[in-house]
């Protein structure tokens, strides 16, 4: 016979959804005007003029950083300077599973606008005939970065805990953002097909990528194993 | 057969750089209400947040209806009921979504119990938690802790802050709640005529250590103050299990934890004049438990 202690230890999985429904739900109005804010600037970039397409990037790559930035404080930050994270980890979970709930909540939802901005700037540079091909390359490898970076900030509010590290981090790394892109652009095998006809996935272009995708998955891991050996939640 | 306890804790330690929480043996019974009593800073949240498993002892021995702590955390969680004065709801969510997420994750989650607490604290489920006033908020806090029907109530400092009226409310509930025999409740504060009115075992926390722990009667039973008058050149005499003794020219004022008529007798053997054998208050004998403890005895 199942006793009720049985069925409540199937619930992990259960609790963890819920805990990502709760974090989605209290963003889900900036995150739906960020991604009205994201599509309009990549419809911006897509416009015949040097102007607006450096307008519509600037702005793209703005909105993914603050999607990013509101995440991390919303549901991280927050519900620990808000006091709400006794009430969260008085549920029957351990820290793992509530840091596995908050990485689903922020990867999956940072993902989402991620991938919508992503597939809305490819089908630009496919469709549009005065954005170059040859850029499809360097604007995935942007995009990645962001991710990378993003993933990074949440690594660093979730194992530290501190609103300080986090934003010094987020400070350090968004600057980073323009020094990178210059960086990348300026490296032969990519600058040099930019503006070319074709894109070009070259072995340089695909080591930056499998680098940043490697960074997403150890920043991952990492978090997840500092916050299962801690002993105080709270 | 052997019973479990609701709450036992052996040898527990926790330090921190500016406190301490030294070897602590707690044990609460099924169908009890223990208040645990101490004054800010002396432990009463550590503790408690050590037998909820979200802060880990250093050294001892934790365990929640025959689960260990933090190894089964899990399992124990399922079944305690946690409320504290620095736990927070979501500012920018009703009570009843509150309600609906505790809900989906509590399969004894009582409806028409939620609904009746909503009613009786006077909690508009439909208004964000922003707009509710402090006592409204506690009350929230209770309603969630409670409506899940947990087999243990931990409540750390659910008072504070309350008005007369609210208090009484939450402290009704509290009893009804242990009117079910199986459960049990951990309660602290440092309002002492709020223990004093709903429990039925009294623990005196200070400093990070557990300085007395009985029950409620006993406690009351065996406290007493004795005002007497003394002779010219009075000797005060040896006197066993004395907190403390002041001598304000003839007027003299004994304290005792054990109290027993050889204290009396003793006193009028030596010439005392005794005055009055007064009972205590929970808070004057907490009181009197703590400055005897911080002198490292009787006076």
């Amino acid at each position: 016979m199942n006793t009720l202690t049985d069925v409540n230890q199937t619930r992990p999985a259960v609790i963890i959804r819920q805990l990502v429904l709760k974090d989605w739900y209290f963003v889900r109005f900036p995150m739906a005007a960020y991604l009205a804010i994201g599509i309009g600037a990549a419809i911006l970039m897509s416009v015949p003029h040097q102007t607006a397409y450096l307008i519509g990037s600037i702005l793209l790559l703005s909105v993914v950083v603050i999607v990013g930035i509101h995440l991390v404080f919303g549901t991280v930050t927050h519900e620990r300077s808000q006091q709400t994270l006794p009430m969260i980890m008085s549920l029957p979970i351990t820290f793992t599973q509530y840091s596995a709930a908050k990485l689903i909540a922020n990867v999956g939802g940072f993902a989402i606008a991620w991938s919508v901005l992503l597939a809305v700037t490819v089908a630009l540079i496919l469709t549009r005939e005065n954005l170059p091909l040859g850029l499809l390359p360097f604007a995935v490898i942007a995009l990645t970065e962001l991710f990378a970076a993003f993933v990074v900030i949440l690594a660093v509010a979730m194992i530290s805990e501190s609103e300080a590290w986090t934003v010094v981090t987020m400070t350090i790394l968004n600057i980073g953002i323009s020094i990178f892109l210059n960086l990348i652009g300026s490296i032969e095998a990519i600058g040099t097909h930019m503006g070319g006809p074709t894109a070009v996935w070259n072995g340089t272009a695909l080591l930056i990528l499998g680098i940043e995708i490697l960074i997403i998955v150890v920043a991952i891991a990492v978090t997840l194993a500092a916050q299962s050996r801690k002993k105080d939640f709270i | 057969m052997t019973t479990t306890s609701a709450i036992r804790l052996s040898g527990v330690n926790k330090h921190y750089t500016h406190f301490q929480l030294n070897d602590v043996d707690l044990r609460l019974e099924k169908g009890h209400i223990m208040g645990f009593i101490g004054p800010n800073g002396a432990g009463k949240s550590t503790t408690m947040r050590i037998i909820m498993g979200l802060i880990g002892a250093d050294s001892g021995h934790v365990e929640v209806l025959g689960h260990r702590v933090p190894d089964e955390q899990v399992a124990a969680k399922w079944n305690i009921g946690f409320a504290s004065e620095d736990m927070r709801l979501y500012k920018a969510a009703t009570v009843g979504w509150h309600m609906n997420f505790m809900k989906s994750i509590y399969p004894s989650w009582d409806d028409d119990y939620a609904l009746a607490l909503l009613s009786r604290f006077d909690i508009p489920a439909d208004l964000r938690v922003k707009g509710l006033s402090h006592g409204q908020r506690v009350k929230a806090g209770l309603l969630l802790a409670l409506a899940r029907r947990p087999q243990i109530l931990l409540l750390d400092e659910p008072t504070t802050g309350l008005d007369p009226v609210a208090r009484t409310e939450v402290l009704n509930e509290l009893i009804d709640v242990v009117a079910d025999e199986d459960r049990a409740v951990l309660f602290s504060s440092h309002n002492t005529r709020d223990v004093e009115q709903i429990s039925d075992q009294i623990t005196f926390l200070d400093r990070g250590r557990i300085i007395d722990s009985r029950d409620k009667e006993t406690f009351l039973d065996s406290w007493r103050r004795i005002r007497f008058e003394a002779p010219a050149n009075f000797d005060m005499p040896e006197l066993a299990n004395v907190t403390s003794s002041q001598l304000n020219g003839r007027l003299a004022t004994v304290t005792t934890g054990s109290f027993g008529p050889e204290i009396t007798e003793t006193l009028t053997n030596h010439g005392a004049v005794i005055q009055s054998v007064d009972n205590m208050t929970l808070e004057e004998i907490f009181v009197s438990e703590v400055m005897s403890s911080r002198d490292g005895g009787a006076a």
